[in-house]
């Protein structure tokens, strides 16, 4: 009868945690909901009701123009701003109640990051190591490997792309769940940017979330899973990688050696094409590319030019199509 | 907190140690004088005695200003040494806090898990270590410097007079603290307005005994209830002293409150 009753009481124990580690692994690291923040008795917000999850494993951008309220969320999320209202959780604790607990699992990088200038990298990094001790030190010291760091000169003597790569390492070293990065690739290399994004790779490998906000949409769709577009301090558009990359539109200019075949290429599906002199033309097509390049290898042309692809253009574009209402 | 404070006076030794140097000199210059002085103080206060009431007012809390008592009350205790003390700790205020808030890296701190509480409580440790460690020397080379002109203060006396000054500048911090704290002033107008308070309760004080209808205004500002002659002398109220210790815990506070729920500006 005891040794019934001890087996159903164990079993009950490992149901409950079954459950709770079910709920914890369901639970968004990160939640925002209607999270608004406006600055005294200004009427303007200039976060309003963000509503946003990011998943734990999962790489979310945040993009948007330079005022559009990226680091107001940023900074309200980790509490450096108190929301006016709304709501936020990191790892299911309260952003404002819970601050220092999420801060244990928080790795952050500020924006145009601020370091003390008369501390030499090394003295940095070991101030910040003393505030918030490393699981593992070796892998601090793989990361100055890594971005190649210079630690011994004094920080105000540093340029801007070493500072930034102190500011990753400081964030990165002591391998939290939840990374909150505002334009972390700001003032880093090609060089240093592929080792940055080999660097989130890993982290999402580990199951970290890492939230990071940036302008740079090319940049964004090299590392995210999902990208989420931020305007006037509301989120206007949220959208997988995946399928920006399906609805996302391509312009060309191309030269041709005699005159531009302007009928054929008007005959591309989901192409537009603007005549820029009787052999050049510009194109901007969505979707497959391979009918455009089939006219192209049978047209002799003289010179062909991708232009980058404006993000917000691209993104109303987008949700003009979707919901065939102006955004 | 601990690396806080490590880092915060290690930031400050120079400028610690510049600050000591400089108000020791002064101290050692004015003390070691009055050897010299001492033989004509009779006829010194005479002339001294010629000056207006409200004039000598502005020297000391006492009319007897080349007394031991008075003379160090004068020179040091009264006006200079909470003055310099004041500005010490004020800057202590702004260096450790306000600018950091300014510069961004006050958030580098608060993203680690650092609650704002203990922040501002490990800024304040460092400030008070910095000032009583540069009071502590200054107070030794007062007593030894007096002892050698032939004061003949007692130690005790001179060792209370120095606390009482040291918490008259804190309570004057405080203000500045209370400020940063709410975060409604930048850190040039903090300084500011705690530079006004100090030097309006001191001449509150100093001018409440010619001009009687500061008497009332001058009872609620800290330095009426800073006397160093009667502490130089042993007869210091020291209810006054809790009473300053008192306001000075309630602005720190306030301080406290304040900064647990605002915006961390940049």
């Amino acid at each position: 009868m005891v040794r019934s009753l001890l087996i159903i009481g164990v079993w009950t124990l490992e149901i409950n945690h079954l459950r709770y580690t079910v709920e914890v692994k369901k639970t968004p690291a990160i939640n925002c909901q209607r999270l608004s923040k406006r600055y005294g008795q200004t009427p303007r917000y200039a976060l309003k009701d963000l509503d946003l999850q990011v998943h734990n494993g999962e790489v979310y951008g945040f993009l948007g123009p330079n005022g559009a309220g990226k680091s107001t969320a940023i900074r309200t999320l980790l509490n450096f701003l108190q929301p006016s209202s709304g709501s936020a959780t990191i790892l299911g604790l309260d952003s404002v109640r819970q601050s220092v607990e999420i801060k244990r699992s928080v790795g952050y990088l500020a924006g145009e990051i601020a370091l003390y200038p008369r501390m030499t990298g090394s003295q940095f990094l070991n101030y910040m190591q003393a505030l918030q001790p490393l699981q593992h030190p070796d892998y601090a010291a793989q990361l100055i490997k890594q971005f190649n760091a210079d630690l011994n000169k004094p920080i105000e003597t540093l340029s801007k792309g070493n500072r930034q790569k102190l500011g990753i390492i400081q964030a990165f070293m002591h391998e939290p769940t939840v990374l909150i990065l505002d334009e972390p690739t700001s003032g880093l290399d090609p060089l240093m940017q592929a080792a940055f994004y080999q660097l989130v790779e890993a982290a999402k490998r580990r199951g970290a979330a890492v939230f990071l906000s940036s302008h740079d949409l090319a940049e964004v769709r090299k590392m995210c899973d999902r990208i989420g577009f931020i305007r006037d301090g509301e989120l206007i558009a949220e959208q997988t990688i995946a399928d920006l990359q399906q609805s996302a539109a391509h312009r060309f200019d191309i030269t041709f050696q005699g005159p531009a075949p302007l009928a054929v290429l008007k005959l591309l599906p989901g192409s537009e094409v603007i005549s820029l002199n009787s052999r050049t033309v510009s194109v901007r097509i969505q979707g497959n590319l391979s009918p455009l390049f089939g006219i192209l290898s049978k047209t002799p042309i003289t010179a062909l030019e991708q232009h980058e692809i404006n993000l917000e253009e691209e993104f109303l574009h987008y949700y003009r199509d979707k919901t065939e209402a102006p955004v | 907190m601990r690396p806080v404070i490590r880092w915060g006076l290690w930031e400050r030794r120079w400028s610690s140690l510049f600050w000591t140097l400089g108000i020791s000199v002064y101290i050692a210059i004015n003390t070691l004088v009055y050897s010299s002085l001492k033989g004509q103080a009779k006829t010194l206060n005479h002339v001294l005695q010629k000056l207006s009431p409200t004039t000598r007012s502005l020297f000391s809390d006492t009319s007897d200003l080349l007394s031991p008592v008075g003379y160090l009350a004068s020179k040091l205790y009264y006006l200079i040494l909470p003055l310099l003390f004041t500005m010490l700790a004020v800057n202590l205020v702004n260096n450790l806090f306000a600018r950091e808030e300014q510069n961004g890296t006050l958030e580098l701190l608060l993203a680690r898990p650092l609650s704002r509480n203990r922040l501002l409580l490990a800024k304040l440790m460092t400030s008070l270590l910095v000032l009583s460690g540069i009071g502590a020397l200054v107070m030794l080379v007062t007593i030894v410097t007096t002892a050698h002109a032939g004061f003949g203060i007692p130690v005790i006396h001179i060792m209370a007079a120095t606390l009482v000054m040291l918490l008259l500048a804190l309570l004057f911090s405080s203000i500045a603290w209370l400020l940063v704290g709410f975060g409604r002033f930048g850190r040039h107008a903090s300084t500011g307005i705690t530079v006004l308070v100090a030097l309006a309760s001191y001449l509150f004080t100093s001018l409440e005994g010619t001009a009687h209808w500061l008497r009332g205004p001058a009872k609620l500002l800290p330095y009426h209830y800073y006397r160093p002659s009667d502490i130089l002398r042993g007869n210091y109220h020291w209810s006054y002293f809790i009473g300053l210790c008192v306001a000075t815990f309630v602005l720190l506070g306030l301080a406290f409150a304040g900064f647990r729920r605002r915006d961390l500006g940049r």
